[in-house]
């Protein structure tokens, strides 16, 4: 992990009208880390990412990356610098091959392919570390949930970005599923890349992360290690409500 | 059972350029004349097939192009006495700066939208050319020089003209198509947010996109305007031929480069030698044909030839539609 954080956050805020969907919002990325965004459903995760990456205009507060000022930007100049991310709801090209939708991260992104023999080796690479080789000339649309899941995936991680924004690329799957696409995670983040995943489910998460950071409402409510996490009674709360958690604090001072 | 993979259909192609090739040595005037037409609507449909096809832009008013075109080589011819070629060329510069000019506003529209206001900009330039008496005969129209020449010569000159221009522009398409471009106007037409959270410029690559339509569109307004030696705003702005235009691209299969040529082939050649007899059913008979398209071939004739032509998978088409 690096000493400097290569991306941060200050005051970051979206609003939909009298909706504060995220409510000034501080929150630094290491470089090399996996850092963990979880929270309820509706606390404000995804927007969260759609603002840092550009798909959503953000509202007030300001974003920097490596030094420089990403406030604004468009997706597209976002994604050059180095920050690509996966979409909850998957959005493959359809009508394209599972290889073509791949080359498209090879032919833009970071490290732009001007020909198309290279975007496609690229892409070869990429679908084979996804493990979804075979699949290569195969419409997406043909293509099933865990597929459409390690394609989206295949997708970012073929821009070849310093820092992968993850959005619940484990919702849907079986936990035979979940196990394999969070070792796939770790070993994209070994091979260098920094990531940044939210997740609805704490349990797969949790594993993963070095540091986690917990949205309520818009709102960042505990930031800490996993071990943290789990012991805080504002999260506990959150998750299971506030009766319950009393309940818990309650026994364990029994 | 026919597939687009074979051998045999790069024969079957090779064999086509051939024929058109020779085309006028063996053929009448009036079927030269035919061929032209169809091959100015393949250049048109392609024109929109960029735009529309594999970009998802329903460019409902593509006619300015057509039209301003036109324009531009009548007033150079008519006003400046300048020759046809040159004057030709500044059509295709007048298309692309125009398609700039306007597309980088209306392209951020999507959807609906943005085929309306392209609808809106068509007109707006109509009323515009309807009122510009001084300089192009307003809405009386514009009357060209005829090019010299017998009759018979000057109909296989525009033949190959056209004919040129097809395979030129044809070939930038599929070479488009095979590359960054064309993957970046595909992955627009597919998802607009994904392909930009994928490094895709969007708003350039669509307006590059339409300046591409805009060039194919007005050169072919441009010798539209020769051929015919007249033209008045109410023809070359008419969104009737935009209409036809799209359902050529449906019949031949939007987003595909081969798709616009067989689309005018079938369009045009049941047009011509079918309802020119029902006159007046004319648009009664192109309206059948688009629900016959939609229902039955919606992602055309081109998609149909790859699945192979059965009626299984016609139906599995519908079937697929309707899911």
């Amino acid at each position: 992990m690096t000493q400097e954080p290569i991306l941060t956050g200050k005051n970051v805020s979206k609003y939909f009208g009298a909706l504060r969907a995220v409510d000034n919002i501080d929150f630094s990325v290491y470089g090399g880390e996996i850092l963990g965004i979880i929270g309820p459903n509706g606390a404000g995760k995804t927007t969260l990412l759609s603002v840092i990456n550009g798909t959503l205009p953000i509202s007030r507060g300001r974003i920097f990356f490596r030094g420089q000022e990403v406030t604004g930007l468009k997706p597209f100049r976002i994604a050059e610098l180095g920050i690509s991310r996966t979409f909850q709801i998957v959005k493959p090209f359809p009508g394209m091959t599972a290889l073509e939708n791949v080359a498209i991260g090879a032919l833009f992104g970071r490290h732009q392919e001007k020909k198309m023999s290279r975007a496609m080796e690229r892409a070869a690479e990429t679908i084979k570390q996804v493990k979804l080789e075979g699949k290569e000339n195969i419409l997406v649309e043909k293509l099933n949930v865990s597929e459409r899941k390690r394609l989206e995936l295949a997708r970012a991680l073929t821009q070849d970005p310093d820092i992968l924004l993850l959005d619940e690329v484990m919702a849907g799957l079986t936990s035979r599923e979940i196990e394999d696409i969070m070792a796939l995670i770790q070993e994209v983040n070994r091979a260098g890349t920094t990531i940044m995943v939210i997740e609805h489910v704490m349990k797969a998460i949790m594993g993963i992360s070095n540091r986690i950071i917990v949205l309520h409402h818009g709102q960042k409510i505990a930031e800490g290690t996993p071990a943290e996490i789990t012991e805080n009674q504002q999260v506990v709360a959150a998750y299971l409500g506030p009766r319950y958690s009393k309940r818990v604090e309650e026994r364990s001072h029994a | 059972m026919i597939r687009l993979q074979d051998h045999t259909y790069k024969v079957f192609l090779l064999v086509a350029f051939f024929l058109c090739a020779i085309f006028p040595a063996i053929a009448s005037g009036f079927w030269i004349r035919l061929l032209s037409g169809i091959f100015l609507y393949a250049v048109l449909a392609q024109g929109l097939n960029i735009i529309a096809g594999f970009t998802g832009y329903a460019a409902f008013g593509n006619m300015i192009f057509f039209g301003l075109g036109g324009y531009t080589v009548g007033i150079l011819m008519v006003k400046t006495g300048s020759p046809f070629l040159p004057s030709l060329v500044a059509a295709g510069i007048v298309g692309i700066i125009v398609a700039i000019l306007i597309g980088m506003p209306l392209l951020r529209l999507r959807g609906h939208y943005f085929a309306l206001a392209s609808l809106g900009a068509a007109e707006a330039v109509r009323q515009i050319m309807d009122n510009l008496t001084d300089l192009c005969g307003g809405a009386m129209g514009l009357t060209l020089p005829q090019m010299a020449g017998k009759p018979g010569q000057v109909n296989t000159t525009f033949y190959y003209l056209i004919f040129s221009l097809l395979i030129i522009f044809f070939a930038a398409t599929y070479y488009l198509s095979k590359n960054r471009l064309g993957y970046a106007l595909k992955a627009i037409k597919a998802n607009e947010e994904a392909a930009d959270a994928m490094g895709i410029n969007t708003t350039l690559y669509k307006i590059v996109a339409w300046a591409i339509s805009g060039l194919f569109t007005a050169v072919a307004g441009g010798i539209y305007a020769y051929w015919f030696t007249f033209i008045e705003p109410a023809t070359v702005f008419d969104v009737v031929v935009v209409v036809k235009l799209f359902v050529i691209l449906l019949l031949g299969g939007a987003g595909t480069v081969m798709g616009p040529l067989y689309g005018a082939f079938i369009f045009e050649g049941i047009s011509e030698i079918v309802w020119s007899r029902f006159l007046n059913l004319h648009m009664g008979i192109l309206g059948i044909l688009v629900i016959f398209i939609v229902f039955f071939i919606p992602n055309g004739l081109i998609d149909m030839a790859r699945r192979g032509f059965r009626l299984k998978t016609i139906l599995d088409t519908i079937r697929e539609e309707k899911v």
